[in-house]
């Protein structure tokens, strides 16, 4: 099964790392007085910094190995996306199927330039796609809802 | 759900509920009520369980509130619905064209006043939209009538023909039902709890010792056991059996116009109409009792008919079905899900397989591992136990197995059917015409495996079938999409 061509904007994996980062520094904050202060006496001093060391790992890894595999396309008949660092998840959403989609923007992903589009059939949430930029975002928006209930583009 | 703006109601047609909706709330919210209790039992001892006082008294109040609040106006083209508690006021204006079904429902409360219950079911909604708690029947009929634009039940005339049953249910089915039902543990693991919470004089002897010390007079204690045991069992069935054949007296289904009428019970009566065209998917249940006797249940998942507890209570995505028969014989009940999803093809002899060997490999893959790692920990805080991890895998390999071999599956030309259960049964059929989206999941083992897990969504249900051969999930993922 191959993945869906089209992949996000860069930037979106920019923003993860610094997502990872931010939480990685409470967590070693958090860890280093927890340590300074030997709070956790009967254990070793340096434990409490071990979350902040599996999170630092995992900030780093991780947007690379998601940017890899998050993509989607705009096929005849249906919007396919895949995602997944590990796992991964395809998903098929056909047109005729699709309700509505909306766009969100967080804080950090305005800071970007950024936006996520999701796409819901009677199901429910069917798709997500962050990381699109501004005007990527629109024209999809824009695509979807004109076939949105159609069979085929 | 968001609806069009209307314009004010005219103080002239709208009109209020019975007065006995007062009384209907209360006896709705004793559980509410019942927080008086621990301050009036244990206030001496506990005094800041006075506190609890304040949700007693709100829930007392709130229902005088609710009746001068609530008001309601019915045209042929909309229903409108105001009400409010306490604190909270809010308005509904439901387009009556939206309205898919309305449910007549009369419990004992609604009998003792003379009034009966109406709920309303809007297409796209997920939850009751609109709940009038008492209305004299005359009422009731004229808001159902303009409503859906069909004459009202309550006035049927005798000489017209009751559209034939697809299914009726009598009292010796009912018996059937209420001694097989689950409803029997639920009793039984209700009457055990109650022995904890009475009040024990004596700090050392509890009261289940008590018990049986004196109904057995001395003998030895495992026989007083059993005794108690036998009593709770048979009060648990019991109980079982009368609320079943009370909730489900004279159930009958039949179908008219486009849409299933289901009529049931005794005291509490409830005729609901669930549209054909609504029904998602249905399910045939089994639990191992039934399953041994031949026997079924069948119920439908249904989009747009929403929880009993009214707005809010229930999300979007839980899955929400309706009884459509208690209990049958299971190709009776097949006969009954072909004729509800309008298919010719019997649905019982389609061609069902399971996930290929590597499946139940990957399971035990799964059960090796969290044996080892409990293994691992176990050791690490005391030798012996690294024989948690024989014990994990001792339970977790027949498990996974069984769970490989019942996990079955197939599709005709315009269905899906899904089986699993090990002691009891659950079929899944699923009109291939409602799928929404479809999805395939790989995790790296799957990867490694060829293995491929196909996820299917529907409204108001979500199947998986897990660990299917990488080419036939992706022949099912292609053919679906298309």
């Amino acid at each position: 099964m191959n993945l869906p061509a089209r992949r996000l904007d860069p930037k979106i994996r920019t923003l993860w790392w610094v997502t990872g980062g931010i939480f990685t520094s409470v967590l070693a904050l958090a860890g280093a007085i927890t340590a300074a202060l030997d709070l956790l006496n009967p254990f070793p001093r340096f434990l409490p910094l071990v979350p902040a060391v599996v999170s630092g790992v995992i900030a780093a890894v991780l947007p690379a190995l998601r940017y890899r595999r998050w993509r989607y396309e705009l096929r005849e008949r249906d919007l396919f996306v895949s995602k997944g660092a590990i796992s991964i998840e395809m998903t098929a959403i056909p047109f005729d199927r699709m309700q509505f989609s909306e766009t969100n923007q967080g804080p950090l992903d305005r800071m970007f330039g950024l936006a996520k589009l999701v796409v819901y059939t009677a199901a429910g949430k069917a798709g997500t796609i962050p990381g699109l930029n501004e005007q990527e975002a629109a024209e999809l928006r824009d695509e979807l809802s004109r076939v949105a209930g159609h069979t085929s583009v | 759900m968001n609806y069009p703006e209307s314009p004010d109601i005219q103080a002239s047609d709208q009109r209020k509920l019975h007065p006995s909706a007062i009384a209907i709330w209360l006896v709705d919210n004793t559980r509410n009520l019942l927080t008086a209790l621990p301050p009036l039992l244990l206030g001496r001892s506990f005094p800041f369980l006075w506190l609890l006082f304040l949700p007693f008294a709100v829930s007392v109040v709130t229902p005088f509130f609710k009746y001068m609040r609530f008001r309601y106006e019915i045209t042929p083209q909309t229903l409108i619905v105001e009400g409010g508690g306490l604190f909270n006021k809010w308005r509904r204006v439901i387009p009556t064209e939206r309205i898919q079904s309305i449910d007549v429902i009369q419990k004992l409360r609604h009998r003792a006043f003379g009034v009966v219950e109406l709920r309303i079911e809007v297409i796209g909604g997920s939850a009751t939209e609109a709940q009038m708690v008492a209305l004299k029947p005359e009422e009731a009929d004229r808001v159902r009538a303009l409503a859906v634009g069909r004459s009202g039940y309550l006035d049927t005339p005798a000489d017209v023909p009751r559209p034939p049953a697809l299914a009726r249910l009598n009292p010796k089915d009912l018996l059937l039902a209420g001694v097989t039902g689950g409803r029997i543990a639920f009793f039984a693991v209700l009457l055990a709890q109650i022995p904890q919470y009475l009040p024990e004089p004596t700090p050392k002897e509890g009261f289940l010792e008590r018990a049986f010390k004196s109904a057995v007079g001395g003998r030895e204690a495992w026989f007083g056991f059993v005794v108690i045991g036998v009593l709770v069992l048979l009060t648990a069935v019991a109980g079982s059996l009368i609320l079943t054949v009370l909730t489900y007296w004279d159930f009958t289904v039949s179908r008219q116009n486009g849409e299933l009428l289901v009529t049931r019970g005794l005291l509490s009566t409830r005729r609901s109409t669930i549209p054909l065209a609504r029904i998602q998917a249905i399910h045939l249940k089994q639990n191992i009792l039934r399953r041994l006797f031949g026997l079924a249940s069948l119920s439908v998942v249904v989009a747009g008919y929403g929880s009993n507890r009214g707005r809010g209570n229930q999300s979007a995505e839980a899955e929400v079905t309706a009884t459509l028969l208690p209990i049958a014989k299971l190709s009776d009940a097949y006969r009954v899900a072909e004729q509800v999803l309008g298919t010719s093809t019997p649905l019982d002899g389609a061609a069902l397989n399971r996930a290929p060997g590597r499946a139940f490999q990957r399971s035990m893959i799964n059960v090796i591992v969290i044996s080892l790692i409990a293994s691992g920990i176990g050791f690490s805080i005391q030798p012996l136990a690294a024989f948690l991890g024989l014990v994990i895998s001792a339970i977790g390999a027949p498990v996974a197995y069984l769970s490989w071999r019942t996990r079955i599956h197939g599709f005709t030309q315009t269905h899906l059917i899904r089986q699993t259960g090990v002691l009891g049964k659950k079929a899944t059929i699923v009109p291939l015409a409602n799928l929404q989206h479809t999805g395939l999941n790989i995790g790296p083992l799957q990867r490694a495996m060829r293995l491929t897990t196909v996820r299917l969504s529907i409204p108001k249900l979500k199947l998986s079938l897990h660990n299917l051969d990488q080419a036939v999930a992706d022949g099912i993922f292609s053919s679906l999409s298309r």
